[in-house]
């Protein structure tokens, strides 16, 4: 229930990357929302959690994108794998932390998409890691993240039953 | 009995692994486009939900705007009325001129060329990630929209192509637009008629490449470049974008043409995916 509840979420937040994101898109680059809450999901409830959380936005991604499937299935998935062994590590406060984790999740996804365009030869990918719109889109989910964990934060159902 | 305790000790790294196993599996096949099915499958489940959202959103943005556009519209009653009166004299000239057109295709025994039939269609969403530049639009299969379909839209008056069918759902597509950097284009100056390939950039902007080095004083700014009609995917004369940088490196042996599409892809709502007519079709 709890596993289903948070795919349940991080699919809606797909979803309205691909719809109502794009209105408030700078210079045409939209904000991960799907990435911001799959590291909140897994510093809250763990490995299992964040890699399938992870696992089905990406999917979903995939599904609604270009992207050969499995492409940002695989980057969520390790993302959220990773950010699981912070469950218990780093307590996320207000606004630091959830910048700083954004930031840092931020950074892996280009660098395993680097990794993936290198590896599978996926040439026509616009990936360039010094460029404005990788710039914008590392500020704009740093800007979003408070916010979003701040919102994810007030659903019961999403935090891991207190004992 | 061992196999099963390691499996529930490392749950979380079980799953990981299954995980990581079908992403890389279908990556391997999906990036030499075996794979279509699952998500064809998955677009047409996933764009149910988004054609949702893309029409809640709308509705708001719409009852927003609607103060806006009423005020706009009267104004814009008077404006059209005199332009109805301009048309209804521009309209007699044009029958007298279609009618001459006739008579005289008829006389050279001009080709009528490839019909297309439209599909009209709305745009619902867009790619979720910025590393790609997809649009997805409300028709799918069942509209008879098939892979490849070429899909165009009219701006001010003007036919400019949009891109192709990249994948399609049952009652969803996703196009790949003209400035997606894999999409090429066989294409033509209007005016010149030199050929060359249009290939997008990434950022909304077009570059047509491999024009003839000696073409470059025959090439203004500001000229059309439509399609050349030169590969069966996109039928010729549609309108691409204008001319508005030329660049001619030293050690190259063709022009790059930076182009300024005719299509204004931010404010675009509604597309036509032309589908060719079946042979003796109306």
């Amino acid at each position: 229930m709890h596993i289903f509840a948070s795919t349940i979420v991080v699919i809606i937040l797909v979803l309205l990357q691909t719809t109502l994101m794009h209105h408030l898109a700078i210079e045409g680059v939209i904000p991960d929302l799907s990435l911001i809450a799959i590291v909140f999901l897994a510093n809250k409830n763990g490995k299992m959690l964040g890699e399938t959380s992870g696992f089905v936005a990406g999917l979903v991604e995939d599904f609604l994108s270009l992207s050969p499937l499995g492409f940002h299935s695989f980057v969520k998935t390790v993302i959220g794998f990773l950010f699981g062994y912070t469950k218990g590590v780093v307590f996320i406060g207000t606004i630091f932390m959830p910048v700083v984790m954004t930031a840092a999740a931020t950074f892996l996804k280009f660098l395993l998409v680097g990794i993936l365009k290198a590896f599978f030869q996926m040439t026509s990918l616009g990936l360039d890691f010094f460029s404005w719109p990788t710039l914008i889109e590392f500020g704009y989910n740093m800007l979003l993240s408070p916010f979003i964990f701040a919102i994810l934060g007030l659903f019961k159902f999403l935090l891991p039953k207190e004992r | 009995m061992l196999f099963k305790q390691l499996v529930t000790r490392h749950k979380a790294g079980t799953f990981f692994g299954i995980y990581m196993v079908f992403c890389i599996f279908s990556l391997g096949l999906s990036t030499q486009t075996i794979l279509l099915q699952p998500k064809e499958i998955g677009l047409s489940l996933f764009s149910l939900a988004q054609n949702g959202i893309s029409s809640v959103g709308t509705f708001f943005v719409e009852t927003i705007t609607s103060v806006q556009t009423l005020s706009r519209l009267k104004s814009d009653y008077s404006a059209a009325l005199e332009r109805l009166k301009y048309y209804e004299r521009i309209e007699k000239q044009y029958q007298l001129l279609e009618e001459e057109n006739t008579r005289l295709k008829e006389v050279l025994n001009f080709s009528q060329g490839i019909e297309f039939k439209s599909i009209p269609a709305k745009i619902i969403g867009k790619d979720p990630e910025n590393f790609h530049s997809t649009i997805t639009i409300n028709m799918g299969s069942m509209a008879g929209i098939e892979k490849n379909m070429p899909v165009v839209a009219v701006q001010n008056g003007k036919q400019g192509l949009v891109g192709k069918v990249a994948g399609t759902g049952m009652n969803s597509s996703v196009i790949q637009p003209l400035y997606d950097p894999s999409g090429f284009v066989a294409a033509r100056l209007l005016t010149s008629r030199y050929e060359g390939l249009v290939n997008g950039s990434g950022e909304e902007s077009v570059t047509m490449k491999y024009v003839k080095r000696y073409a470059r004083s025959n090439i203004r700014y500001g000229d059309m470049v439509i399609t050349s009609g030169m590969n069966s995917l996109y039928p010729s004369g549609i309108f691409i974008g204008a001319v508005k940088a030329i660049h001619a490196r030293e050690y190259d042996t063709s022009l790059e043409l930076e182009l300024e599409p005719v299509i204004d892809f931010s404010r675009l709502e509604y597309v036509f995916v032309l589908q060719p007519r079946a042979a003796g079709g109306p």
